[in-house]
């Protein structure tokens, strides 16, 4: 389950505003709601930070994107993996219009990384991100 | 053009400054002139390492952004760059000294288009320094700007 940890947030860089953690190996996915509405007209920078011992690497992976108005989707999306122990598998739109991201690791054994935040475009400049429900399962698809 | 925010979410451990979250916000709704300049408190004439990082998004590329200038201000009047590195959206392309003595870093990308990154800052902590961003500017100057 994601906890929310203490609040020390302020301003564009929202650090450590979530974490995540499973002793579970499998199911291989994990799903978080974020709080971003769809056709908000923000742009934003999500990590995952941490360490996978089910792969025994660290973990640094980022998901970028627009929650776009015009077309009530998040466009322009990217997913990148610095390091490799877990990889930024999706964005995608929950069934009510909020920005959803998704992981894979081929094994999340004692999986526990940090969810950071850069919002710091000039669209969605310093929106306060939550983390509204996190799911580890076996959906590669959508699952909100 | 560049618009500046308060330095904020500064985080200190022991005696020293070791990692400032967010020294400075740098967002743009132009896609060019291509190079961003970034002027430093820390001056030439204190011995000082620190590594400084870009993170965040580049709408313009659809990338994210990750780059970081790593920097060693001498003591007796110059810098000099200790490696940059640039992963994504945005690349780490110099380190030099402003003319009136402070360590300036200097970021490149072909299109800044809704780019916002914040900087951070990592401090050696035996030459420990609160550092803070005195000025930015994005132009066209592939050289020393400050």
């Amino acid at each position: 389950m994601a906890n929310v940890l203490s609040d020390t947030r302020i301003g564009v860089m929202q650090h450590a505003f979530s974490s995540f953690s499973t002793g579970s190996g499998s199911p291989y996915y994990i799903h978080f709601k974020t709080n971003i509405p769809v056709s908000s007209n923000t742009m934003f920078y999500i990590e995952a930070e941490g360490y996978n011992y089910g792969t025994a690497l660290p973990v640094l992976c980022a998901w970028t994107g627009y929650a776009y108005a015009g077309t009530g989707t998040v466009i322009s999306t990217s997913l990148t993996n610095f390091y490799s122990g877990m990889s930024a598998d999706g964005i995608y739109a929950s069934t009510d219009s909020y920005v959803c991201i998704r992981a894979y690791a081929g094994s999340h054994y004692y999986n526990g990384f940090v969810l950071n935040s850069v919002m710091g475009n000039p669209t969605g400049l310093s929106f306060r991100i939550v983390i509204s429900a996190s799911s580890q399962n076996s959906t590669s698809g959508n699952y909100y | 053009m560049a618009t500046f925010t308060t330095p904020t979410n500064v985080r200190t451990a022991g005696s020293g400054w070791y990692a400032q979250y967010q020294l400075y916000n740098f967002y743009t709704g132009s896609s060019s002139p291509y190079y961003v300049h970034f002027k430093t408190n820390v001056s030439a004439s204190t011995e000082k390492i620190f590594m400084l990082e870009a993170i965040g998004y580049n709408y313009s590329s659809y990338v994210p952004i990750r780059c970081a200038w790593g920097i060693y201000t001498t003591g007796s009047g110059s810098v000099t760059s200790k490696g940059m590195q640039s992963i994504s959206g945005l690349t780490a392309d110099g380190i030099y000294m402003s003319t009136d003595g402070y360590a300036c870093i200097r970021a490149y990308s072909s299109g800044l288009y809704y780019a916002g990154f914040v900087l951070n800052g990592h401090v050696n902590p035996n030459y420990s320094v609160n550092i803070s961003i005195t000025a930015a500017s994005q132009n066209s100057t592939s050289g020393n700007y400050y």
